[in-house]
């Protein structure tokens, strides 16, 4: 890759970074309404139901802030499949010096751009609604910030992987009902991996298939005791490999079906 | 005349695989287009316009042969080839969220235009295209001869040699049909290379150096209109076009 590829990369991120700076506020609204509702429920009704435990606030609040990121794939996969099935802006891309590998990717950290800036209302909020519950001492930022950023790169190559094996926007309702809320839902959503085991070894096993499982337990394991998660690291190196998997399929699949160079 | 040549194509064929049938669009063509020229491709519709100018801007692979450029194969070094060709779609694929003078910005940043030349070159392609008064607009604001207009101003933004225009005046009005078309000559005098695919024939007849028609995939003339017109033994291409299409039916039949 030259310098000039380079510059037609960060150009095109430039380019999305501007689109998107432009609706951050609105999808900051967007996220306060959805955050809000969420850990109000968590933290002030759910014990009624006699969840007692302290952390569950927090729990929740971590596993929103990882998840949010996956609810933006639905948003991505329209706006990606409608415009190649309609004005095509995809095609002014493919056309400039850049191989078409790389307009991909940089789709895939434009896409983690767009959900972690959304996304940054979300712990503050959080500490608001939930008090004293939620300790901010107790989060290891480092681990945070990486995992943060890892999540959402993986949310990008996996709405890539997504889009390439869709053919049409018609097919979006199908691809959320029997794809994504599966795996979001048994991606330990709202359960730990340890708490599957115990329950069901065989299918706690399967599960380490589902790439949300690494999602969830990576991010609350970088705030919550950590011996109550899958190991932090073993989690960010399965959602690399996750991404590079579902980008390099992907991107092949995609390359193929636009027959680009 | 073929020591200007500037791009080969070279026995290129288009299939496309697709279910049921498998349709191919380019049957080796082969053409030399040279420094300077417009050239136009004409046909009906299906003839492979459209898929020998995607080609040719690199946005679609061939399925076989290749396109040389200054005697070099494009696809050893497809970077660099991109950053001469200028590609102006038919469709106008702007990008809706950004003004008309982000667009632009971009679309120089895009092919590594220096930032304190951008602002400038904008300036001058609103101005040639009557864009000024939209530059702080959205994309999504503008009609179908704006949009076209903007189309070909990011198309300039860098600068290239070879501009390569599918179907740019499609349902324009014709005093803005008019004015693309002194824009187009205008950048054949500047040296530019103008690749043009059209449906209007007195488009072609009016703009071009040659005319290449095309059908089912093959070439089946390339010459000046002049000599067209006089081999035809007709006043306009619009006739020699009808000729060619008798020709072809009494052949069929």
């Amino acid at each position: 890759m030259n310098n000039n590829t380079y510059t037609t990369f960060f150009a095109l991120l430039s380019k999305d970074i501007t689109i998107f700076n432009k609706r951050w506020l609105y999808r900051s609204i967007d996220c306060f309404i959805w955050i809000t509702s969420v850990i109000l429920v968590a933290q002030y009704l759910m014990p009624l139901f006699g969840i007692t435990d302290r952390q569950f606030g927090t729990f929740t609040l971590f596993g929103n802030l990882a998840v949010w990121g996956f609810f933006e794939i639905h948003t991505s996969i329209a706006l990606f499949l409608g415009d190649i099935e309609g004005d095509k802006a995809i095609s002014y891309y493919l056309s400039l010096p850049i191989p078409a590998s790389l307009v991909f990717v940089e789709y895939a950290f434009a896409s983690a751009y767009r959900s972690i800036l959304s996304s940054m209302i979300i712990l503050p909020i959080g500490k608001i609604i939930i008090g004293n519950d939620f300790i901010l001492s107790h989060i290891n930022w480092f681990q945070f910030i990486i995992a943060y950023i890892l999540i959402n790169i993986f949310y990008g190559f996996f709405t890539i992987f997504i889009v390439s094996f869709m053919p049409d926007l018609a097919s979006l309702s199908m691809v959320k009902s029997r794809i994504l809320f599966p795996l979001w839902f048994l991606g330990g959503f709202q359960f730990t991996w340890n708490m599957l085991y115990k329950v069901a070894p065989t299918i706690a096993y399967i599960n380490l298939c589902n790439p949300l499982i690494y999602v969830m337990e990576g991010v609350r394991s970088t705030v919550l005791p950590k011996e109550q998660y899958l190991p932090f690291w073993n989690c960010m190196g399965m959602l690399i490999v996750f991404s590079i998997l579902f980008g390099y399929i992907g991107i092949k699949k995609l390359t193929k079906r636009l027959d680009c160079l | 005349m073929s020591s200007n040549i500037l791009l080969s194509i070279k026995n290129v064929t288009k299939t496309f695989f697709t279910t049921p049938k498998t349709i191919k669009a380019l049957k080796g063509v082969s053409l030399d287009i040279y420094q300077g020229e417009i050239l136009s491709l004409l046909g009906v519709n299906g003839a492979g316009k459209t898929t020998l100018s995607s080609i040719i801007s690199s946005l679609n692979p061939p399925t076989s042969g290749d396109i040389l450029y200054q005697g070099k194969s494009i696809y050893n070094d497809l970077i660099e080839y991109r950053k001469i060709i200028g590609f102006c779609p038919q469709k106008p694929n702007i990008d809706t969220m950004l003004t008309i003078e982000e667009n632009l910005y971009f679309a120089g940043r895009y092919f590594n235009v220096p930032k304190d030349q951008i602002k400038d070159r904008a300036a001058v392609l609103m101005n040639k295209f009557n864009l000024t008064q939209y530059a702080q607009s959205k994309g999504s604001i503008l009609s179908g001869g704006y949009k076209q207009r903007f189309l070909l101003a990011r198309t300039l933004m860098h600068q290239p040699k070879i501009v390569i225009l599918d179907e740019p005046t499609v349902g324009l009005d014709p005093h803005i049909r008019r004015n693309l078309w002194d824009v187009i000559k205008e950048l054949k005098e500047e040296g530019v290379t103008i690749l043009l695919t059209t449906h209007y024939l007195d488009e072609a007849e009016y703009l071009s150096d040659r005319v290449c028609i095309l059908d089912k995939g093959v070439i089946k003339l390339i010459d000046t209109p002049e000599n067209l017109k006089a081999i035809y033994n007709q006043n306009n291409l619009e006739n020699v076009f009808i000729e060619l299409i008798k020709e072809d039916a009494n052949i069929d039949e």
